[in-house]
């Protein structure tokens, strides 16, 4: 028996015959012919089985794998991030402010949105004014707040002595940042105003009580990236400073009275 | 591939109408983008940070489209960022490893270790396959492109596909144990 279609090469069209009915992509009238052979012919059902099995496996990674909770993050951020910076093409570094052009400078960037990279170098500058220990038994340090959000007094439980604050304006952006030391470790705890800031493109992504956090190491410093009420809290520390400290640091939650 | 393979589909495409990609709904591709980077790579790691950067890639500017669809564009940009990516990695600094601590961190995402071991089985027989079987079997069968569409998102000719579509599921079978047609 002939079959239908053209004969790309010797045999190829029996083939594509079967490759087709094995993925139910043949139509009727092919199926209808090609089945009709296979009846007979030991040897084409055993093909025919053998292209089942194998689409059978492939399709079924659909069922098994569907992408992680971090590569869905990366994508919602990304998008995000392009959507913002769509009216804004062309206009370069028109709007940074002067106290900003350090940081996209040092970094090399040639375009006005504020990176996670960019905002973690805030980590090596230095404080401007002081802060306040907070009460017995406090959580949070008080008067210094970011969009509403309080920062977190870390002493008592984790050794990190909050040493003072800066706030700085980047890419139209407000970001006030908190910074710690314990011994000559520095870290720098910074929360920034606006939609949430993409993570880094290595970042690795844990939950931690259920709390996504974007972890990466950029420029040799650990950074630690994840969103508290819709605003991007990023934590960088001095090379040196372990990066699963900063991990656990960001998960702590002062016993359900930090709002996340 | 060959110069004759890529002309037929490209001229094709060029007398349509060109249409812009929506962003917003590039992320309904993200679980079979994934499945396909990591049956391209072998690695689950490889696979998400080639998803991320084919993503990068495609968001960076606006793109414009003539007779493709979204999702063949996507896995055509996807290999193209693999093949990059492979000829870069011998000359790109690596990034900074991280610490070996963080391993320990659950991902409560993860599937059971039965279906884990089942699919890293399948994607690895997958990734064992030559080049062209393997964007065959991947276009069509893990993404989900019909043979025309795969035709267009791999630059070769419809029968071709075919062709190659079939050796890569008979190789595949054989892998994945079974009786051999030859």
């Amino acid at each position: 028996m002939r079959f239908a279609g053209r004969q790309p090469r010797g045999g190829a069209s029996i083939e594509h015959e079967l490759a087709r009915l094995a993925d139910g992509s043949l139509d009727a009238a092919g199926r209808e012919r090609v089945e009709r052979l296979i009846a007979g012919s030991p040897e084409l059902q055993a093909r025919l089985r053998e292209q089942r099995r194998a689409v059978a496996a492939a399709r079924s990674l659909a069922e098994l794998e569907r992408a992680p909770i971090g590569l869905r993050v990366h994508y919602k951020a990304l998008a995000a991030r392009q959507r913002r910076r769509m009216p804004a093409f062309g206009l370069g570094l028109a709007g940074a402010t002067g106290a900003v052009v350090w940081t996209l400078a040092a970094l090399g960037g040639g375009q006005a949105t504020l990176t996670v990279a960019q905002a973690a170098t805030i980590a090596i500058r230095p404080a401007t004014t002081t802060v306040a220990e907070p009460a017995d038994d406090q959580v949070t340090l008080p008067g210094v707040r970011a969009g509403g959000l309080q920062f977190p007094y870390w002493e008592d439980h984790f050794g990190w002595h909050a040493t003072g604050m800066r706030t700085d304006r980047v890419d139209g952006r407000h970001l006030t940042t908190v910074f710690y030391r314990r011994g000559a470790q520095r870290i720098a705890y910074t929360i920034v105003a606006g939609d949430e800031l993409p993570p880094a493109m290595a970042a690795r992504i844990t939950v931690n009580a259920g709390t996504l956090l974007a972890s990466s190491m950029t420029g040799g410093r650990p950074v630690v990236t994840w969103l508290r009420r819709g605003q991007t809290c990023v934590l960088s520390g001095a090379r040196g400073v372990p990066l699963a400290a900063l991990v656990k640091l960001a998960g702590w939650r002062g016993g359900g009275r930090i709002p996340y | 591939m060959t110069a004759t393979e890529h002309a037929l589909p490209r001229t094709a495409s060029l007398s349509a109408p060109a249409r812009r990609l929506d962003p917003n709904h590039l992320g309904d591709h993200i679980d079979r983008l994934y499945r396909a980077a990591w049956a391209l790579c072998g690695s689950r790691e490889d696979a998400e940070d080639l998803v991320q950067e084919t993503y990068a890639r495609v968001l960076q500017k606006p793109r414009m489209l003539r007779s493709e669809e979204d999702l063949g564009y996507l896995l055509r940009v996807l290999r193209n960022t693999h093949f990059s990516r492979l000829r870069a990695a011998a000359r790109r600094p690596r990034a900074d490893p991280l610490p070996d601590e963080l391993d320990r961190i659950e991902d409560r995402n993860i599937r059971g270790p039965e279906a884990a071991l089942h699919s890293q089985e399948i994607y690895a027989s997958i990734a064992e396959l030559p080049d062209s079987f393997r964007e065959a079997l991947v276009a069509i069968d893990v993404v989900g492109l019909s043979y025309r569409e795969a035709a267009r998102a791999l630059r070769v000719r419809e029968a071709t596909i075919t062709t190659r579509l079939y050796r890569a599921r008979q190789r595949l079978a054989l892998a994945l144990g079974g009786e051999s047609t030859g």
